[in-house]
């Protein structure tokens, strides 16, 4: 079994493009979360959502970047990008880990493996053309190609961009995506499968049609931020829901020792993968948490690691009403006489549930976490709900000098995927001048 | 890359085509039935006009409210999944093979979401405004009480595998991959792995597909994936693999073993061994493949299969 060390990080969140600008974000407690923008919400009950800033001139950019990207021009591209956001999230975030790990293309050796969760029906596309003004067609507007990108496009793009990965796969396990993705291609590095893995995950449900949807769930939080808090409210007594998010990270994982030869910067390594289902509800979770907490044990028997290393961990937090609390409990059980003192934040408060790219967010949050030595705050939370006690970072960042982290992504169908990080030994750090 | 285990024991399986469930599936190959296509109307005048659409599997539910409301509010994908693996698990005996249900893991594969167009069709009339033109204030205004309640649970690419989880009670570990063959031979090989791993001792493997739905049909066309004459099929397809040697699960069926899953050349043709009698089911089609290739050897398929981006699995059947 190879050790799996992180390269490249790559991320557009609505803290901004790029990994500083992310990373400073969280750890500067800001909420990025704010009015949207992209179109007039009027007549939903949301108004707010963690949307990507400067989007307009970020696709302008990375389409000129990319000008004749699959023999599409720096015009064509810019079209592609906003008929489905997601897939120039993906790019913009590939580019930048790529540019990171020093590598500039893939090839039969290479895994591309990112996760996401939604078609986009861009019926955006429907305006000012001239099938839409002909009622009688639009059985046959409906069918058209040009309302949809298959969910593999951003898969297409990056390998217009970099060549050929030996296996390009799109997981599509909703919330747990990110996760799943990078659990997978770690694995892959690890058994020798492949000597280099892309991967990660992108979203973006900040459409009409995406929050009219989760509002019709009843999902979302409503209204405005209270007592100058987010309106993402991990853990609080007065949360309210979900707030959407929306960005994409991509990771560069390669075997520790290739990366050690090649005297790579590394940001740290993956230690441990865990999944499970908790066959229970398509909207709730296992409200015992069982499901939740047998993905941490796996993860933990997967690194071999007991509870008691895990130093701290990052809950996926959403804010609604029941994944809080049957989450801390999960925790609870599963850290027993450890949880008391294992920092927990809940990155979303600040950047909103960016949905299938959450967990690839979240888990390049940490692996930051344990470049900085700082563990971001939970910003939307103030007073801790009854059966959320956990030992949660608020306020503002706290100094973190530990080694291991997990990661949780709890997916909308019951899917939990866990993810466990863990800094470098100080060897490797000696050896890549990180010490 | 060949999988981490040599050989997996099929204990279970099932499949929904035109022609039926596994058995008169087998039965119509043997007897050399193909699935007739019709042009879609939706597509006249388009130019896939000449790519044709199976008619839709009419799948028997059970006689239980949860299932007619899967019906309802769900997908068509999710639906026939759920009724092939219905059909795959109905043999197990005992339930899991004794397996506790946290070690049953779920492998799957769909296709691209099954826009169902009626209702898509009330969403968009609502949002038009008076010169013919879509307007998201409309939109949101009129077009959203159209949508079905659970627009989300319909469209989400995972729901197949969630709800078979549901429905079957399976606790272990998941993974799915969408959209075309490629993601399902990567849910068959990952099944395989999973048992090598030690991760699962029991894997569900399921891939579900609409390809004759017509925008996925126009969809598949207009990526090149779909060429002239030939016919879309939707379908489904699920398998049981357990390790050889172990628990209580009877070896009703050959074993399959010897899995690579590679990649060939760009631009390199789709292949479906299954499509001169099938058409194409797209998604579906590696694990309907190793389905028939379990329960019906006398077949003689072609064990190998490649996906519209190239991906190919093969694999070979060890008769017991």
């Amino acid at each position: 079994m190879r050790r799996v060390a992180v390269t490249g990080l790559g991320q557009v969140s609505a803290l901004g493009l790029g990994t500083k600008a992310f990373f400073d974000g969280l750890a500067g407690g800001r909420c990025a979360i704010s009015a949207i923008s992209r179109f007039n919400p009027q007549g939903l009950e949301v108004s707010l959502a963690g949307e990507i800033p400067g989007c307009q001139e970020f696709k302008t950019s990375l389409a000129e970047r990319h000008d004749g990207l699959l023999g599409l021009g720096a015009k064509q591209l810019f079209e592609l990008f906003s008929r489905d956001h997601k897939i120039a999230f993906a790019l913009a975030a590939a580019d930048e880990a790529m540019e990171q790990a020093g590598i500039d293309s893939l090839d039969s050796q290479s895994l591309l493996h990112l996760g996401t969760s939604l078609e986009t029906f861009s019926f955006d596309n429907l305006i000012d053309t001239s099938l839409a003004a002909d009622f009688q067609s639009l059985d046959r507007i409906m069918v058209h190609p040009s309302l949809r990108q298959p969910l593999d496009k951003a898969l297409r793009l990056i390998e217009g961009a970099y060549g050929r990965a030996g296996l390009a796969l799109t997981n599509c396990s909703a919330c747990a995506a990110g996760l799943q993705a990078l659990g997978q291609a770690f694995r892959a590095i690890r058994e020798g499968r492949f000597d280099l893995a892309v991967a990660g995950a992108f979203d973006s449900m900040i459409t009409p049609l995406g929050i009219g949807g989760f509002q019709l769930l009843g999902a979302l939080a409503t209204g405005m931020p209270m007592d100058g808090r987010s309106l993402c409210r991990p853990f609080d007594t007065y949360r309210q829901g979900l707030v959407l998010g929306e960005g994409a990270a991509v990771m560069v994982l390669e075997p520790l020792e290739k990366a050690l030869g090649n005297g790579r910067k590394m940001y740290g390594e993956i230690l441990g993968y865990g999944a499970s289902l908790d066959a229970y509800s398509l909207s709730a979770p296992d409200l015992n948490g069982q499901g939740a907490a047998r993905a941490m044990s796996a993860a933990l028997d997967d690194a071999g690691l007991a509870p008691g290393d895990i130093d701290h961990l990052n809950a996926h937090g959403t804010g609604t009403i029941l994944n809080d609390p049957v989450e801390a409990s999960a925790i609870r059980k599963v850290f027993a006489g450890h949880w008391e003192k294992m920092p927990v934040t809940a990155v979303k408060s600040m950047i909103g549930h960016a949905v299938a790219a959450a967990g690839a967010l979240e888990a390049a949050s940490c692996l930051m976490t344990l470049e900085a030595g700082l563990i971001p705050p939970n910003v939307g939370l103030k007073d801790v709900a009854s059966g959320c006690e956990l030992d949660h970072v608020v306020g503002a960042a706290r100094r973190f000098d530990g080694r291991l982290i997990m990661t949780n992504s709890f997916g909308f169908g019951g899917q939990n995927a866990v993810l466990i990080l863990g800094k470098l030994g100080q060897a490797e750090r000696d050896l890549n001048g990180l010490s | 890359m060949t999988s981490l285990a040599d050989q997996v024991l099929v204990v279970g399986a099932g499949l929904i085509s035109p022609f039926g469930g596994l058995e008169s599936t087998r039965q119509a190959i043997r007897a050399g039935l193909k699935v007739s296509g019709a042009p879609l109307e939706q597509l006249s005048d388009t130019p896939w006009a000449d790519r044709l659409a199976a008619q839709e599997p009419s799948p028997e539910l059970p006689p239980l409210a949860t299932w007619q409301r899967l019906r309802k509010y769900m997908s068509a994908q999710s639906l026939l999944a759920a009724v092939a693996v219905h059909a795959a698990l109905s043999g197990l005996d005992p339930v899991w093979c004794g397996y506790q249900a946290s070690k049953v893991g779920i492998f799957a594969g769909v296709g691209l979401t099954s826009v169902n167009p009626l209702a898509g069709l009330d969403v968009l009339e609502a949002s038009m405004g008076p010169g013919g033109v879509f307007a998201h204030d409309l939109l949101i205004q009129k077009g959203l009480s159209k949508l079905n309640p659970l627009w989300v649970f319909e469209t989400l690419a995972n729901m197949p595998a969630s709800i078979v989880s549901i429905l079957e009670g399976i606790m272990g570990e998941s993974a799915i991959y969408t959209p075309f063959e490629d993601g399902s031979a990567q849910a068959l090989f990952e099944a395989v792995e999973a048992l090598g791993r030690g991760v699962v001792d029991l894997a569900v493997v399921v891939a579900a597909d609409v390809p004759s739905h017509p925008s996925n049909l126009a969809l598949l066309a207009s990526l090149g994936y779909l060429v002239s004459g030939e016919t879309a099929t939707s379908s489904s397809a699920s398998l049981v693999l357990a390790r050889p040697g172990e628990g209580g699960c009877g070896a009703f069926w050959p074993k399959l073993g010897n899995f690579v899953l590679s990649r060939g050349l760009p631009g390199e043709k789709a292949f479906d061994p299954l499509a001169p009698w099938l058409g194409r089911t797209v998604a579906a089609a590696p694990v309907m493949l190793a389905a028939l290739s379990a329960a019906a050897p006398e077949l003689g398929l072609v064990t190998s299969i490649v996906g519209c981006e190239g991906h190919r699995l093969s694999f070979e059947v060890v008769v017991n």
